[in-house]
């Protein structure tokens, strides 16, 4: 062996330490102190997320949020009402008042990294169950009740199971702000048990709407859409979703509830797994 | 006379640092052998007995010594079963490494995450142990990649793992360690399979930090062609440092420079909307187009000119895709089928003719320069 060969694997030794120690520098200082937001999220928020691929390769949860549209809640393609013009400007989007077709023509589909706000049991999940308790009434309305077809029938039940969803089965965590600077988004939502902020992706779409250019946003993605949960925890939750099993054709009611704490860096984990309180 | 002998021994292992180098001479010796025994029996060249014996013995000597120091093939049945040696390794190395990653997955959720740990942040420093000792014995020192490329996995398991159990989010300064940790194994063991992990890597963290530069997602760099254009520079310009201790290494580096750079301009020429550049989409995909066709004729010249063949191959490759590309854009769509291909064939021939005359015209250029000497 040359001696360059052992000073490049000694580079190699060094380097290999060097990452290893930063990784576990970064996580320390991500869960020192107080964590930044500490809120219980159920299954409704936190499914479990299984790779068919990898059965044996732990347990994961996956985040489901979901966002606030100009009508009703959406799920997290959906556009949120409060992601328009000049929120889209301060995040770093170029949405110049141009013409419609030159606008077309020059907004390019960018994606800017933010930070995202969300929303835990709050006003927003509050909006969404009044808007589809509004939608179930309209169709209950005695005008509608008379109508005697079919189709009247299935979009009344369907009006009635979208309000039992919102009520007991659809996850209550909403994207709710947005922001280039976590410190000033901190600030605003300071209730650490309602609140919580993670990096994600904006994205501007312009469509055509009533021969009118419209432009608007979406969240592309968030930067972590599952959170590991370690072994201790991972039998609680199985056997908690053991205990109450649900047929496919059942409402699914959360089964078990995750105490999520965020850290310095917003970087998540799980401190405690419990059953749902009634 | 021994000693002036032992001299020239001396300056020549100064000439010779690598194990192309070496393998390159013993062929040299063994072309020179038949030749000489040819020219003997034609009586062209007579040498006395005492030159025939110092001429072989010198070449024993050289080849001794190349095979004691460089483990060089000095017949073709040893070649044979060196090629054989490689074949079985390269196979080892991808089953090897499908184990380790199939490990990762099978049994990582049983495992508490203290064990994960231990297990993600070991494994690539047993894998460079193992591959220092096997560096270490000497004539072994080739079978050093199968381990080197084996801590590389584990090394990226390592980072990706760890990210994965403490929920960090993805930070584009791993993908710069990836292609550190790449480079500095390839060169320690002369690599060219982790010189390409490591310019693949270090590709994908210069179009990211492109995207970060301009106030966007890094993520998303692959879907912006043109920010690989800086890496395609960057690794053409490494290539022309010669790189006499790593063998095959600069064309490598030409290789996946046309690569990072032919690659994005085939797509852009299709798919003008992805650019960045601010013109109307015909515009742009004519402009990588004609790129793509004078950019392939001139590294075709350039190779030729230099005597890179890889670069002479890999413009072939590309001025075919793009002429092909060409053809079907134009005939496609209202030719039958079968005079597209017939047209396609007809488009080959020409060329083939073309390149015929071409080299015709250079092998006449080598007889005048010959004759005239």
């Amino acid at each position: 062996m040359t001696r360059r060969t052992l000073l490049l694997l000694l580079a190699a030794c060094i380097l290999l330490v060097g990452v290893n120690y930063s990784i576990f520098l970064h996580v320390k200082s991500n869960r020192k102190g107080q964590p930044k937001a500490r809120l219980w999220l159920t299954e409704r928020e936190l499914p479990m997320l299984r790779n068919p691929g990898f059965e044996e390769a732990g347990l994961r949860l996956e985040l489901h949020w979901r966002v606030l549209g100009h009508e009703a809640a959406e799920d997290r393609h959906g556009t949120p009402f409060w992601l328009t013009g000049e929120k889209l400007r301060r995040l770093g989007f170029s949405v110049d008042p141009l013409s419609a077709d030159r606008q077309r023509e020059n907004l390019r589909p960018e994606k800017r990294p933010v930070y995202i706000v969300f929303e835990q049991n709050g006003p927003a999940f509050k909006e969404a169950v009044r808007r589809a308790g509004q939608l179930s009434a309209e169709e209950n309305t005695p005008a509608q009740d008379n109508s005697d077809d079919r189709s009247g029938r299935a979009s009344r039940l369907a009006a009635y199971k979208r309000v039992e969803l919102e009520e007991r089965s659809l996850s209550r965590l909403f994207a709710v702000d947005a922001g280039t600077h976590p410190e000033e988004l901190e600030k605003f939502y300071s209730n650490s048990s309602q609140y919580f902020i993670l990096p994600g992706v904006v994205q501007v779409q312009v469509r055509k709407e009533d021969g009118r250019t419209v432009v608007s946003g979406f969240i592309d993605s968030i930067h972590l859409s599952s959170i590991h949960v370690p072994l201790k925890f991972r039998s609680a939750i199985e056997s908690l979703v053991t205990r109450h099993s649900q047929s496919s054709r059942q409402l699914q009611t959360p089964r078990y509830a995750v105490l999520l704490s965020c850290g310095q860096d917003w970087e998540p984990w799980i401190e405690a797994v419990g059953p749902v309180a009634d | 006379m021994s000693e002036e002998k032992q001299n020239c021994l001396s300056g020549f292992r100064k000439q010779i640092r690598s194990k192309v180098e070496a393998q390159h001479r013993a062929d040299e010796i063994s072309v020179f052998r038949r030749e000489l025994a040819l020219l003997q029996q034609e009586q062209v060249l007579v040498l006395t007995h005492e030159q025939q014996t110092d001429v072989a013995r010198y070449h024993e000597k050289v080849l001794r010594y190349l095979a004691a120091v460089f483990d060089i093939d000095a017949t073709t049945k040893e070649k044979q079963l060196t090629l054989g040696l490689a074949i079985t390794a390269s196979l080892g190395t991808l089953a090897l490494a499908a184990g380790v990653f199939f490990f990762y997955s099978q049994y990582w959720g049983g495992l508490p995450t203290s064990t994960q740990v231990q297990i993600l942040a070991g494994a690539p420093f047993l894998g460079l142990l193992c591959t220092t000792v096997t560096a270490m014995i000497r004539r072994s020192a080739p079978l050093a990649r199968l381990p080197a490329v084996i801590t590389w996995l584990c090394f990226v398991l390592n980072v990706f793992f760890l990210g994965r159990i403490y929920n960090c989010f993805p930070a584009v300064s791993f993908m710069a360690a990836y292609a550190a940790f790449a480079f500095i194994l390839a060169y320690a063991v002369t690599s060219r399979l982790l010189l390409a992990a490591g310019i693949i890597s270090a590709s994908c963290f210069l179009a990211a930090l492109a995207m970060m530069w301009r106030g966007w997602y890094w993520i998303g760099f692959y879907e912006h062609p043109e920010h690989f254009f800086t890496a395609a520079l960057l690794f053409f310009l490494l290539s022309l440092i010669p790189h006499r201790s790593s063998s095959g290494f600069s064309s490598a580096y030409r290789i996946c420079a046309l690569l990072l750079f032919f690659l994005p301009v085939l797509v852009l020429s299709s798919w003008g909307e992805i650019s960045d550049l601010k013109l109307p989409v015909e515009h742009i995909e004519t402009i990588y187009q004609l790129v793509g066709f004078i950019g392939s004729g001139l590294f075709i010249a350039a190779g030729i000119f230099a005597g890179w063949n890889e670069t002479v191959n890999t413009g072939y490759v590309f001025f075919t895709f793009f002429l092909f590309i060409k053809c079907y854009d134009w005939w496609w769509d209202w030719m039958p089928r079968y005079q597209f291909f017939l047209a396609i064939g007809a488009v080959a021939i020409l060329i083939f003719m073309g390149l015929k005359l071409l080299r015709y015209l250079v092998l006449q250029q080598n007889h005048q320069r010959l004759s005239y000497k």
